[in-house]
């Protein structure tokens, strides 16, 4: 699967061959890994909590409000 | 010109609460206040520069008329409460949830993450607007959390702390259905994705893009099959394990089978196997599962009594109070309640008059007497002085108590067998099996090496998931329509129950009536407007609720300079005095004639002046809006209907005017004889409905086939039940039951459409000409008209109903 191979340059009717083959598997791993980065990034979402409530985000961001002071242990707790 | 002003805009708001001021409007800061509850909010908002609270949402407050006892929240300052509410402290800091039931608007959500500028010692605040409850962090140096629960009640924001606080932790959310549904979503879509080219054909110079693109499909199933279906697995395993064939079990066959084979096939090399359609049943039926779980958390619908008590009250011990929480009252203590307070234990007054309101526990719409000497039982609220309780049985042992820990009340009944879809399923799994044996038989004959093909073919393309899907999303939808209309029901099952109940028993006090308030209606001679006065003085000189109701009913404002000579009350009899020179007296017939007569009932009162009669007061409870209208309907809907009450049979023409006779309407009913008479008509066949609202109907309510609990505020306690409903929307009661009745029928026809599908893609399997294309063009196709129906339908419905 190399890429310097010596059937350069691709024509379309050459497609089948193996090192062309090996730039749509790089793609498939590609999307792959970009979607499970979406998944991942939903998993993440649920676990800290931030569909426990639906109701107070979408107002709180309509507040303007001197932001308190952070506690550390904060997310930590909710989570419990 | 401000006359004119006041009559155009006919009430003027309180700037606080947004509620009608009466006379006694507060003017302050240029601005009318209601009370000076609301004026207090406003001034310690204004001090601090968070006035924005107004600007937010109009009018965001709530209602400061009732003012909160000043040591109310004495008993956070004992170290065992303290410790059993926090929910974690370090060195510096300290965390603990209140609830807040008055929180309702993005005012609140704003003032309450604010709490920081109101008291510099609070580091921080996060509201849970769903659950109402507020996470607050606070420097446990320099303010203590009694402080912090005063700075909140003194907002407007009294925490509601309960005995179930001491005992158990808040349940947390179960998110493990959602993690499954975003696995299978993830590996649906690539399955799919890599199935295009099997779909569309591959050219035979491309099989090595074919072979990558088969195993990475077996890669992705796998968290499918082992993870996101175990949802399926367990629950057809433990009602497999009952001896019950529920409708898991069928979908997990099919769900094994279209494993296995596409395994085999892709393995083997003969096939691209069905990892497509088995992705997408297993997605589609976690989408329904999810929606159809809806849980309103907001809402309990598990409650019991340690709900209902309050966390701690006031022990008199060597002439000192102290807080005392709940648990550690011991025989022999003495307790001081005071107003408005509930009486935890059973105990003997030995000090002050009791004036107990016990509407809630027994459904007694007025408010029991009791002199020093007798038994107070707990559950009932002190209206009027402060008394004093020895305590004669503990908490646990209280006759309220008691009555929970009823052995029939315990048990749970099993949701899963009573639902008619796994009746059906079970109907659908045999009808499958036959017809895969008689594919098998037909094959063996033809073409035996295709026997294997044929008959997995038939077990995938045929499982009820069809059914499954029509009816969790019809469940789904109609739970979330009904949820908007404030009828929260506990589960999906619930729904299907409430279509089959075929008698509907009400509760009177709380339930029909609001409880609280009376209409009075005066029959006798007329009374002149100087006698009104006479009335009305002597009347508000009692603290009895048919005095204050009396002297309300006259409508005299200016009587407060007016003395009464030679007042006279005795409990349960009546009051008499002297009023500028006429001897008045108010009470019961024999109290105010000496004669027994007319009705005994105690819901009427007699006036005398100098000794002749007037005439009476009859007292009515204040029934809820169009509850005769609703009565009709439901009659004409043909359910029989019954009424439990426990309070006195004052009411019963009434009653019987409005149910028609022959209704059974049943009197000084005991918690126990309302549990009893439920039972009774279970006994005769009928599938009965309790609607109640008290924790004197708590035992009906868990009788019943389906329970209702009927609570003005949802934030307030209500008893175990099915289902909590909103009084206020009492009136379209009888739309619900269409609705939950109209909810079988959805169910039916998507699985009517769905077995039209199925005879489709049957066809195509008994023949063997499954390919993998045509079963993930039914699949994903069928799935999409059952959703149009269930959801276009009840959208529908309601909509006609005129629902939200």
């Amino acid at each position: 699967m190399s890429w310097n191979g010596h059937d350069y340059p691709v024509t379309f009717t050459n497609i089948t061959t193996p090192p062309t083959m090996s730039v749509i598997i790089i793609l498939l791993l590609a999307s792959i890994s970009v979607a499970a980065l979406f998944l991942g990034a939903f998993l993440w979402s649920v676990k800290t909590g931030q569909y426990d409530d639906e109701m107070s985000p979408p107002m709180r961001m309509l507040l303007d409000s001197v932001p308190a002071k952070e506690s550390k242990e904060q997310v930590k707790v909710e989570s419990l | 010109m401000p006359e004119i002003a006041v009559s155009q805009k006919s009430k003027v708001q309180c700037y606080h609460c947004g509620e009608d001021c009466d006379e006694k409007t507060i003017i302050a800061h240029e601005k009318n206040f209601c009370c000076d509850g609301c004026k207090m909010v406003f001034e310690i908002l204004n001090k601090t520069g968070m006035c924005d609270y107004y600007t937010i949402s109009d009018n965001p407050g709530t209602n400061q008329r009732i003012k909160i006892r000043e040591d109310k929240f004495a008993f956070l300052d004992d170290q065992k409460i303290q410790s059993a509410l926090l929910i974690f402290a370090n060195e510096t800091e300290t965390h603990v949830n209140f609830y807040l039931p008055q929180m309702h608007c993005s005012s609140c959500l704003w003032l309450l993450e604010n709490l920081h500028r109101l008291n510099e010692n609070v580091i921080g605040s996060k509201v849970n607007f769903e659950r109402k409850e507020a996470d607050i962090v606070f420097d446990h140096r320099k303010v203590s959390m009694r402080q912090v629960a005063e700075l909140l009640a003194s907002i407007g924001y009294e925490p509601y702390i309960s005995f179930k606080d001491l005992k158990q932790q808040r349940p947390s959310l179960n998110m493990s259905k959602i993690y499954k549904l975003g696995v299978a979503g993830f590996c649906f879509a690539n399955i799919m994705l890599f199935s295009f080219p099997e779909y569309l054909g591959i050219d035979s110079q491309e099989l090595f893009l074919q072979g990558t693109f088969r195993y990475m499909n077996i890669i992705l199933s796998l968290p499918v099959f082992f993870y996101s279906s175990s949802e399926f697995y367990i629950s057809a395993w433990k009602s497999l394990k009952h001896g019950f064939l529920n409708i898991d079990a069928p979908i997990v066959l099919a769900v094994a089978v279209a494993f296995t084979r596409s395994l085999y096939e892709v393995l083997s090399g003969t096939g691209a196997g069905y990892f497509d359609s088995m992705a997408g049943i297993v997605f589609f039926m976690l989408i329904g599962r999810v929606l159809q779980d809806k849980t309103y958390q907001q809402l309990s619908f598990e409650r019991d009594y340690t709900a209902y008590f309050p966390i701690a009250v006031t022990r008199i011990k060597e002439e000192q109070t102290e807080a005392v929480a709940l648990p550690d009252i011991v025989l022999d203590d003495t307790l001081l309640i005071h107003h408005q307070e509930l009486i935890p234990a059973d105990g003997i007054l030995t000090r002050g008059k009791a004036m107990i309101d016990y509407s809630f526990v027994t459904g007694e719409s007025v408010p029991v007497e009791k002199e020093m000497g007798e038994i107070v039982y707990a559950g009932g609220k002190q209206i009027g002085s402060n008394i004093e309780l020895l305590v004669i049985k503990e908490v646990s042992q209280s006759y309220l108590t008691k009555l929970w820990n009823r052995s029939e009340l315990q048990r749970d009944r099993n949701d899963e067998e009573r639902s008619f879809v796994h009746l059906l399923s079970r109907y659908f799994t045999w009808i499958l099996f036959t017809i895969a044996a008689a594919a098998a038989i037909y094959w063996w004959l033809h073409d035996p090496s295709r026997i294997g093909q044929v008959v997995t073919a038939v077990l995938i393309v045929a499982c009820p998931c069809s059914l499954l899907l029509s009816n969790t999303f019809t469940n789904g939808n109609i739970l979330r329509r009904l949820g908007r209309n404030q009828f929260y029901l506990r589960n999906a099952q619930t729904i299907e129950d409430i279509a089959n109940i075929n008698y509907i028993v009400f509760d009177k006090t709380g339930t029909l009536t609001t409880g609280r308030y009376q209409d009075i209606n005066y029959d006798g001679a007329d009374i002149s407007e100087s006698i009104k006065e006479k009335i009305a003085v002597l009347a508000s000189h009692s603290t009895h609720p048919m005095s204050k109701a009396i002297a309300e009913w006259t409508k005299q404002t200016s009587i407060q300079n007016i003395s009464v000579a030679d007042f006279k009350e005795l409990p349960g009899k009546g009051i008499e005095g002297t009023v500028k020179g006429d001897r008045l007296k108010l009470g019961s017939a024999f109290f105010v004639q000496k004669t027994e007569q007319g009705s005994s009932l105690d819901s009427v009162v007699f006036v005398s002046v100098n000794g002749t009669v007037l005439g009476r007061f009859g007292f009515r409870n204040h029934y809820r809006e169009q509850v005769p209208a609703l009565m009709k309907k439901l009659r004409k809907l043909g359910y029989p209907i019954s009424i439990l009450s426990g309070d006195n049979a004052g009411e019963k023409e009434y009653l019987e005017e409005m149910l028609g006779k022959g209704t059974p309407i049943l009197f000084h009913q005991k918690p126990e004889d309302k549990l009893e008479a439920i039972k009774k008509i279970q006994a005769t066949g009928k599938r009965v409905m309790m609607v109640g609202d008290g924790l004197n109907d708590a035992g009906a309510l868990k009788q019943a086939d389906v329970g209702i609990a009927i609570t003005e505020n949802t934030a307030t306690f209500t008893p175990a039940s099915d289902v909590i409903l909103e009084a206020s929307m009492l009136p379209r009661f009888h739309q619900f039951l269409f609705m939950c009745k109209a909810n079988k029928v959805l169910v039916w026809t998507a699985f009517i459409v769905s077995i039209l599908y199925n005879i489709v893609g049957e066809s195509f399997a008994v023949s063997g000409n499954l390919s993998p294309m045509v079963a993930a063009i039914l699949m994903p196709a069928s799935s999409l008209t059952i959703l149009l129906i269930s959801f276009g339908a009840s959208n529908l419905l309601s909509w006609k109903m005129n629902l939200k």
